[in-house]
């Protein structure tokens, strides 16, 4: 204490006195292989031997990257320079979180935009401004495995020109095999994955787009685009040269990599960032261009960028330390393993490539397929529109699946994608709108800002009448009722204030913040009832998570009263031993939930506890069908996360025993003496004794099911096809995922007001029948 | 409770016993999938842990398989239409005693003798003079032991920092006791013997709360926290325990009703004071009560996932659960470190249980009082 004091007193009578700490950076990554972590470490160590007075501090955050970084701006606390994907930097940059660099590249004479391939200036810019370059690029191509090639007499792709569509599926047909005539391929032409980055690019290929070009609307719907999501689901049942939805789900414990390299698929169509992995395999492999729609080649680039905080507070020491990031050098470092590519033109172009390319990463074929498409400028982004991260997670990434799984037509679901896409855009566009200042958006922001004051405020008062009432409770020449009235004020004060603060006053704060439009970052602005509306009209989620979650509860309420309460009945009686059985079935529900989760993902898993012990009781041969991907079926999904939840049936198990135990032996001696039978007894005293707690149980379980997070969040993140997407996953993405959180407060208050009604139902149909004694 | 006759308890038992497999079949699965090596996790077929053994010189080693050359072996097909054939196909063919036949169908095999035998090259690991040596033996000179591989547990514990984890999550857990104790027996104390106008609006007021959807709470409580500049610290987790928790303040008043008012009135008579007479008296009246609220509090803040998971960004600063929760991101199939992670988060919530038997069941029989 007396330290700082003094370091404080220094410090203000000195001024600005000159620093001898380093200038500390702190630089955001997530890394998940230790060799990317080796070399920017090496890099950085480099840096500080050049410059003494900067220090970078890496930040790895190998999971959660994208919600991590968002709560750390929300927070103010974002480290200087950090990763963003390409698509969202629109957003970023609207809601003002990134410095504009173009004045520093203007002024710097050591480096300049044109270094850089165009498409990639032009991916980063964003209304005029330039926010940081990828220093990482990455794009798509066709590996191919040689023996399988040869195997089959089939020739390679052609080296001298892009291949065709048509070209390309003869090829894959004459791949896809199956040697032991078993009627199962045991060679299949090609596998891809369903990521949106493997199709759109043949959809550009095609003359297609995925954005009208005033990018207000969704055109996925629209013939160019529609033939070519046609053409690949064409590969899978016209064709059948690649994995079916289904059975890709069955091959899931098998990498794409592992499949090509394995001679399970001739062809993979991936990123260029599998490199390694194949070098490390050691197969006769090479690459070859993505084939050509009827509009030309195409491929895109899905790399990320570095930016630098707007509010940094060493603007000119982060630039420093962004020049190294995106340095050649650096860029030379990291691509040599493969992974990822530079993006200086000096190096893309041939003469520089030997600087990079190495030797058993990078095959012959290279060049032709993963780098031209950069230089030529074939290449493409998604847009950066406002609202794109929600669009590429909810409605890109998994919009197709039923389609893979030929469960509709095309036009379904390019249709279902499409109209998804223009709500989404459509709430985007609202939220941009200029909006008028009105007195309640001065007062959202006054309170967001002095909420700080008003806390401090507020206690001072408590602190004031505690005193109060102190001296009051001490105060002998009152007497005792008064005493103890202060007294009792005092002692009540805590959970007061706790009620005012943590309960009733966030919930109060909520209703206002529902609103707004808040993205954390800047003030909350007065919306109206304009969040529920789109809530009620345009959100594609909002139908879906309701849906969802009331089939869950629907399934989960009913079995888990069931199960406790037939549990606790036979556990009723005295024996040896039942001491034991009552504990062995209350453990499972006093472990962590995200030990719980983990545990069970594990016993879910395709080769996990309830597969095996399924196939051990000859289930599987009894239905005739393979193992069951339980969380990854979205018919299975929810069945299994219910089982998970029976696990820890003894929690209410016991609430019902104590109830059964506290009912008087002589209501069942009487009962009895009147000659009524083990049923009566149940039906007659049992029952009657016990519907308070079943009763009690009822609502608090119809309450906590439509609360579930924790399977959403850690077992399937929604999936698959959104059929987990619990309500509360969907507000926690709405929230910390994608920053709307005066909409996230409009969520709660839905989720607070359909409790309250089902709370409602509960005690007026059950209610009545309770008896309380 | 009914009596029942021998026989029907016999039923019951039994019925319960094979519920009871059902319920500790996860932990057992659990447990035997921590001490695993990881290429015997997806190995449902072999239940135990196991190693393999091979002699060099008269001296036994533990030994890591490394690589393997498939022979040939004579074996006799049990069943199917070719039943009782002697045939010789490539050793590895045969899977668990099976054969794949060309119609695709699995039959059972008994082998007869390797004619070529299986080669493997093994890494001998256990101490002896040949330690570190690679070594290729015969497969048939390969001996199985079962062996739990309790470095998987050292593994989890070093690779992350959950040691870090264990220690902050103590800490939290450990001011959120000292704060919900304080709070709620004091709330609970004058809910249940101090007369003051008031009181019984106030008391259903905060018992209503206890149905509010944490959910619900979570958004705006966070918007409130961050108002208060308390993001990525432990305050949010911390603080409210110091302000009272329905549940525990209820907990409290049901036991302070139970102490005779006579024993109050002559301490008041002594001229004790009112504070003092809480805390010389009452307070330590309540151990029982006490221990309850110090247990279920330990387990509500060890478990807890969703607020230490949007409160704290700072990896360094996780709490267990979300250190678990990304372990299980990063270490995504390798279950049998992951489960080595979630038994140590699980072990000391079952050694409380244990030791705190009697007062678990103080807090559930309150917790059915409720209803």
């Amino acid at each position: 204490m007396l330290r700082l004091l003094q370091s404080l007193l220094v410090v203000t009578t000195l001024g600005a006195a000159p620093a001898e700490e380093p200038t500390e950076i702190t630089f955001m990554l997530g890394v998940a292989s230790t060799e990317e972590t080796a070399i920017w470490q090496e890099r950085l160590a480099e840096f500080h031997a050049a410059h003494p007075d900067l220090r970078i501090r890496l930040i790895n955050v190998p999971n959660f990257y994208d919600e991590k970084l968002q709560i750390m701006m929300a927070a103010g606390t974002p480290p200087d320079i950090f990763r963003v994907e390409a698509y969202a930097l629109g957003e970023w940059v609207e809601r003002g979180a990134l410095l504009d660099l173009k004045p520093f590249y203007e002024r710097d004479p050591g480096v300049s935009l044109d270094d850089y391939v165009p498409m990639e200036v032009e991916k980063w810019s964003h209304r005029g401004g330039f926010y940081g370059i990828s220093g990482a690029t990455e794009t798509m191509a066709i590996f191919f495995n040689k023996d399988c090639f040869d195997r089959c007499g089939v020739d390679y792709p052609p080296t001298d020109r892009v291949w065709t569509w048509d070209e390309f599926v003869e090829t894959a047909k004459a791949l896809t095999r199956d040697w032991d005539g078993d009627g199962e391929v045991d060679q299949w032409g090609l596998r891809m994955s369903q990521w949106w980055a493997s199709w759109s690019p043949f959809i550009w290929s095609n003359g297609g787009a995925i954005f009208s070009e005033d990018q207000t609307r969704c055109v996925i719907d629209e013939p160019p685009a529609q033939e070519a999501m046609r053409r690949i689901w064409e590969l899978m049942y016209v064709h059948e040269v690649l994995p079916t939805g289904t059975e890709m789900l069955q091959m899931k414990s098998m990498s794409g990599d592992q499949m090509l390299a394995g001679g399970r698929a001739a062809m993979l169509l991936t990123g260029q960032w599998v490199l390694p992995q194949m070098a490390s395999a050691g197969f006769p492999m090479d690459m070859a261009p993505l084939p050509q729609m009827d509009a030309g080649p195409s491929n895109i680039v899905v790399s990320t960028n570095y930016a630098i905080f707007s509010g940094t507070k060493h603007p000119e020491a982060a630039w420093e330390a962004y020049k190294l990031i995106v340095s050649e050098e650096t860029q030379i470092a990291l691509a040599r393993g493969g992974v990822v590519m530079p993006c200086n033109k000096s190096l893309l172009r041939p003469e520089g490539l030997s600087r990079w390319t190495t030797e058993g990463i990078h095959p012959p074929g290279h060049y032709r397929s993963a780098v031209a498409p950069m230089i030529e400028g074939t290449a493409r982004v998604l847009p950066s529109l406002v609202g794109m991260s929600r669009i590429q997670e909810e409605a890109l990434s998994h919009g197709f699946d039923r389609l893979w799984h030929d469960e509709i037509s095309i036009e379904e679901a390019t249709r279902r994608v499409a109209r998804q896409i223009d709500g989404f855009l459509e709430q985007s566009a609202i939220d941009r709108r200029e909006r008028e200042d009105t007195w309640l958006s001065s007062l959202g922001g006054f309170l967001g800002e002095h909420l700080k004051t008003i806390a401090w405020g507020l206690l001072a008062i408590a602190a004031v009448l505690a005193i109060r009432f102190y001296r009051g409770s001490l105060d002998q020449r009152r007497g005792q009722e008064h005493r103890e009235k202060m007294l009792g004020y005092l002692f009540v004060a805590p959970c007061v204030l706790g009620l005012l603060f943590f309960s009733l006053g966030p919930i109060v704060y909520s209703l206002f913040l529902s609103l707004c439009d808040w993205d954390l970052l800047r003030a909350p602005r007065f919306v109206g009832i304009q969040n529920y509306r789109q809530i009620f009209t345009t959100d594609p989620l909002f139908p879906q998570a309701l849906k969802v979650t009331a089939i869950y509860t629907a399934l989960t309420v009913p079995i888990e009263l069931l199960a406790g309460f037939t549990v606790a009945l036979l556990m009723n009686v005295r024996v040896r031993g039942i001491g034991a059985l009552r504990t062995i079935y209350y453990l499972p529900s006093i472990v962590p939930s995200v030990a719980t989760a983990v545990l069970w993902l594990w016993i879910l898993n395709p080769e996990g506890l309830l597969n095996s012990f399924l196939d051990g009781i000859g289930a599987f041969d009894l239905f005739g069908i393979g193992r069951v991907e339980w969380l990854r079926n979205k018919d299975t999904v929810l069945p299994a996360i219910v089982l998970m939840n029976l696990w820890s049936v003894g929690r209410g198990m016991v609430i019902y025993l104590a109830g059964l135990q506290g009912i008087p032996k002589e209501l069942y001696e009487a009962a009895q003496l009147d000659g009524a039978g083990a049923l009566r007894q149940f039906w007659h005293v049992t029952l009657p004794l016990m519907s308070p707690v079943i009763f009690f149980n009822l609502v608090m379980g119809v309450i906590f099911s439509f609360q579930v997070f924790n399977a959403g969040y850690l077992m399937t993140q929604g999936g698959p096809d959104h059929a987990s997407y619990f309500f509360a996953y969907y507000l926690y993405q709405e929230a910390f995922k994608y920053l709307h959180m005066g909409y996230a407060n409009a969520l709660a208050w839905i989720l607070f007001a359909i409790i309250l009604f089902w709370t409602v139902i509960v005690f007026r149909v059950f209610g009545r029948r309770v008896f309380y004694g | 409770m009914p009596k029942a006759s021998p026989g029907r308890r016999l039923t019951i038992l039994l019925v319960l016993g094979v519920g009871a497999l059902g319920m500790a079949a996860p932990f057992l699965w659990l447990i035997l999938s921590s001490l695993k090596p990881e290429h015997q996790v997806f190995d449902p077929s072999r239940l135990l842990p196991y190693a393999q053994y091979v002699t060099v010189d008269d001296e036994e080693y533990r030994a890591e398989v490394e690589g393997r050359e498939y022979g040939t072996s004579r074996i006799r097909i049990e069943e199917g239409p070719r039943a009782g054939e002697e045939r010789v196909v490539p050793a590895q063919g045969i899977v668990a005693g099976r054969i794949d036949s060309e119609s695709g169908e699995r039959w059972r095999v008994i082998v007869l003798e390797e004619v070529e035998p299986t080669r493997v090259t093994v890494r001998l690991v256990s101490d002896g003079p040949l330690e570190g040596e690679r070594v290729t033996v015969s497969a048939a000179g390969l001996r199985e032991g079962v062996r739990p591989r309790f470095e998987n547990y050292l593994e989890a514990l070093t690779t992350f920092d959950f040691l870090r984890y264990l220690f902050n999550t103590l800490g939290v857990v450990a001011l959120t006791i000292l704060g919900t104790v304080l709070s709620c027996s004091l709330c609970g104390y004058a809910f249940a013997r101090l007369e003051f106008p008031g009181r019984g609006t106030l008391f259903v007021l905060l018992l209503s709360t206890m149905m509010l959807p944490a959910v619900v709470t979570m958004i705006p409580s966070f918007s409130i926290f961050k108002g208060l500049g308390w993001l990525d610290t432990y305050l949010p987790l911390v603080v409210p325990a110091f302000f009272g928790n329905p549940f525990f303040i209820f907990l409290f008043r049901q036991f302070f009703k139970t102490i005779p008012g006579d024993l109050l009135d002559a301490a008041r008579l002594d001229g004790c004071s009112e504070i003092g007479i809480y805390w010389r008296i009452v307070l330590p009246l309540a151990k029982p009560a006490i221990a309850t609220v110090v247990i279920f509090t330990f387990l509500e803040t060890w478990n807890d996932f969703l607020r230490p998971l949007i409160y704290l960004f700072d990896p360094m600063k996780f709490t267990l659960a979300v250190g678990l929760a990304s372990f299980r991101s990063y270490y995504q199939t390798q279950w049998h470190l992951l489960m080595a992670a979630a038994a140590i988060m699980i072990l000391p919530v079952l050694v409380l249980f244990f030791v705190g038997q009697k007062s678990f069941k103080e807090g559930v029989n309150v917790s059915g009082l409720k209803g």
